[in-house]
């Protein structure tokens, strides 16, 4: 069964156009990117957090968490690789997502589906729709549940709507319609934080001995 | 002779579902699509998500779960473990492929 | 202290009732007439030739007539902030732009007393606020981003940090000098120029920063100053040669900002309104819990985007909690904002007034209680009374609405996960309190509130070095900090 999938994989890239050499590349760069962001799960807080030294007697720390519901509309060409770069930083956050597969090479994204489902992956955490961009972008920026929008593209019309639709309950928009997800540039630890909040805790250090008392 | 019996067998094309909250439920809309590659060479039909509200999965945020400095290590290692599944699961098709 | 009927104690505040007054002098301040546009390093007389007054909204009296800035006025100053990063700031040595930031910095200090009699003239903010609080704050944020001009290279592990160019700013009038120091202090620290507006209300203490910045020799542009109203600052929004928009205010005007620069690149981060929770469960310190909970909400009026506004007391506790709380309300001084005693001084504006008032009301409407305090008010001024309602759905709109005033809406709850789900059952996430003995509770309790600052046995407090901003609709970004760089550049390999 196993066997059957990784031929799954490199022949649903083949037939999207690809040929073998480069299916079996990107195959294996999905993987390699997966490896990576699931590395940094239990990293990326230590590196961006902070202890604050506040000038009053007060703990102080900051902390990153996920925004949320992340709607992501899925590169178009790299129907694979730009898929797994997209999902695998937004979940390594803790966020949850529902992703637009590319709607002219959708193969691999539904092929993926299963194989997420059974990788222990929590049902919910990744969510993947198939259909037709243009028509759904507007749901996936105007809805009221979801904190976050990713697009991929570089058409400015819709990244105009997109932006303009999720000021609605002010999202945070995120465009990666520069990357080249294929470079070593298409990993790092910034593309989680894309998708985090900081948190700020305040707590009082009992004083001992003087100053001001902290409550 | 097998052999031109398998060219010449006519294929069911599989009708892909979609992927919502780990189920594979077939879309609300009824409509699926047709993909094709360059050579308009048809695969597969896909289920073609209706542009409706209510076909948006309402989703709670697996907020509470990770953060904080005591919750913290815990579920991101349980993340951690679950991505490196996914990765080991692809990778093992591919080692035995 | 002494016995109260349900068997706790009732702390005595009533000597605070007979204060003398005892006001901070006016004469330590100067206010001009009239004030010009600060563009290129110098005031200029705005090209509208328009000006508007600026009132005290404790006595409604005239303090100065304001330039008010139009598209024209904007562009000038856009063209000077442009030229400025170009020729100058962009290209100085870091270590160099700090030493302009530290200026600014010890003028403030230098300066402060005049500030805060200014800034309390100017908002109606209790004097030992604008003293206490705002100045030494502002002056501190100076402080704090002037050290980061020339260390930024440590704190974007791999990357490199450059400046986003110019930095349009518009910050609200509930702290007007603070909101500008908030902003000016990490833009320039991290390379970029400034034009900024501040709120029509709350122009002065602004105009008097653009004096100091004009004393301390930074280069002409580098931080521009102008001042008007809504259209003002829609010019700034629009500009096509800003490069950031940095905006503190109502989310209402946020989601607009955002919606008018969605087809560009512009960059933004949005600091907006909050309905912060505040939890009081049955093992905290009762006493200290009221007091927090006192500064949360009418801390500078109520007018505050994290202000404590919701009040969730468990339920066993919740008849101690309010009878001290209503104790506590009789006590607070509210009149002359600059009398050092004040503990609640004027609203801001009429307008502002009428929002507070048609909340009071909408409340009432909604069957909540009311209980307000029995402080004689000022006969001219724009004044109200600090009010508290039970009974409080949380549906109510007090529940769910900013109302920016010195309005709380009390609610009961019984367990932990109940108080979760209603704290978090807002478009809002700006800020949580929570109260207990127990530091487990905290701990649960602040992972689970989805808001961006959690104080835990603590409310109101802010420092330099601490980010600051919101989740959800309460906005994106933070300020302060380590994090509040991040609001300023682009990251490059």
């Amino acid at each position: 069964m196993l066997e059957g999938r990784k031929a799954q994989f490199v022949d649903e890239l083949m037939k999207q156009d690809s040929t073998k050499a480069q299916a079996e590349k990107e195959v294996n760069l999905c993987i390699e990117r997966f490896i990576y962001y699931s590395g940094w799960c239990d990293k990326f807080q230590q590196l961006y957090s902070s202890v604050n030294p506040v000038a009053s007697s007060h703990f102080n720390f900051s902390v990153p968490e996920p925004t949320g519901v992340v709607a992501a509309i899925a590169p178009q060409q790299d129907a694979l690789l730009g898929l797994v770069s997209v999902i695998a930083p937004i979940i390594a956050g803790g966020n949850t997502c529902i992703v637009l597969a590319s709607s002219t090479k959708p193969l691999c994204a539904v092929t993926f589906a299963e194989v997420l489902n059974s990788s222990d992956l929590p049902g919910g955490v990744v969510n993947i729709l198939t259909g037709k961009v243009a028509e759904l972008v507007p749901y996936f920026a105007d809805h009221m549940d979801v904190n976050a929008t990713v697009f991929c593209e570089s058409d400015s019309a819709i990244q105009k709507m997109i932006k303009e639709k999720s000021a609605l309950n002010v999202k945070r928009v995120v465009l990666y319609d520069k990357i080249k997800w294929a470079d070593a540039t298409g990993q790092s630890p910034y593309f989680i934080m894309d998708f985090q909040e900081i948190k700020t805790t305040w707590h009082p250090i009992e004083n001992i001995g003087g100053a001001k008392a902290g409550y | 002779m097998a052999k031109t019996l398998i060219e010449k067998r006519l294929e069911i094309l599989k009708t892909y579902k979609i992927y919502i909250g780990g189920k594979f439920p077939r879309t609300e809309s009824g409509r699926y699509y047709v993909a094709t590659n360059a050579k308009k060479k048809t695969w597969p039909m896909f289920a073609w998500v209706r542009g409706k509200i209510s076909e948006m999965p309402l989703l709670r945020p697996v907020v509470p779960l990770v953060a904080g400095v005591a919750g913290l290590h815990s579920t991101a290692d349980k993340f951690c473990t679950a991505l490196l599944k996914c990765s080991k699961a692809a990778k093992r098709s591919l080692l035995m492929s | 202290m002494a016995k109260a009927k349900n068997n706790t104690l009732k702390l005595k505040f009533d000597s605070a009732r007979n204060l003398a007054p005892a006001p901070e002098s006016k004469s330590a301040a100067k206010i001009d007439p009239q004030y010009d546009l600060f563009i290129n390093g110098k005031f200029e007389k705005p090209a509208s030739k328009e000006y508007f007054a600026s009132i005290n909204p404790a006595t409604e009296e005239k303090l100065s007539m304001i330039a008010e800035a139009n598209a024209a006025d904007v562009n000038k100053a856009v063209k000077a902030a442009r030229a400025a990063y170009d020729k100058t700031w962009k290209k100085m040595p870091p270590a160099e732009r700090a030493k302009y930031i530290y200026r600014i910095a010890r003028m403030i200090q230098e300066r402060a007393r005049e500030f805060a009699i200014i800034e309390t003239l100017d908002g109606g903010k209790p004097i030992r606020e604008s003293r206490d609080f705002d100045v030494p704050t502002a002056a501190n944020h100076f402080f704090y981003y002037a050290g980061w001009a020339d260390k930024l290279e440590y704190a974007f592990p791999n990357r490199r940090a450059e400046p986003l160019g110019i930095a349009g700013q518009i910050i609200p009038w509930n702290f007007p000098l603070l909101m500008a120091a908030w902003k000016i202090a990490p833009a320039l620290a991290c390379g970029n120029t400034v034009v900024l507006k501040p709120a029509e209300n709350t122009s002065l203490t602004a105009l008097k920063l653009a004096e100091i910045i004009q004393e301390a020799d930074l280069p002409p542009g580098v931080v521009n100053i102008i001042t008007g109203g809504g259209a003002t600052g829609a010019a700034i929004v629009n500009h096509p040669d800003v490069n950031k928009i940095a905006f503190t205010g109502s989310t209402e005007v946020g989601k607009i900002i955002q919606r008018a620069i969605a087809g560009t690149d512009k960059k933004a981060t949005l600091e907006l309104g909050g309905k912060a929770a505040n939890i009081i469960f049955d093992d905290a310190p009762l006493d200290q819990a009221v007091e927090g909970v006192i500064n949360g909400i009418f801390f500078n009026q109520g007018h505050v985007c994290c202000a404590g506004s919701r009040l969730y007391v468990q339920e066993s506790v919740f008849a101690a909690v309010v009878r001290k709380l209503k104790d506590r309300l009789e006590t607070l001084i509210v009149g002359d904002p600059m009398d050092k005693n004040t503990d609640i001084g004027a609203i801001n504006s009429r307008e502002q007034l009428n929002i507070i008032n048609k909340y009071i009301k909408i409340g009432q409407q909604e069957g909540a209680d009311m209980y307000q305090s029995s402080a004689n008010l000022p006969r001219k001024g724009f004044y109200c009374r600090p009010t508290i309602f039970t009974n409080v759905a949380q549906s109510s709109r007090i529940a769910q609405e900013e109302i920016f005033g010195p309005v709380l809406a009390i609610q009961s709850f019984r367990t932990d996960d109940e108080v979760i789900e209603k704290a978090n059952n807002s478009p809002y996430g700006l800020s949580a309190g929570v109260w207990t003995d127990k530091g487990s509770k905290i701990f649960n309790l602040t992972t689970k509130l989805r808001a961006g600052v959690i104080w835990a046995n603590t409310f109101n407090k802010f420092d330099p070095t601490s980010p600051f901003g919101g989740y959800k609709e309460s906005g994106y970004g933070r300020e302060g900090g380590l994090h509040g760089l991040s609001a300023y550049i682009n990251l490059t390999k």
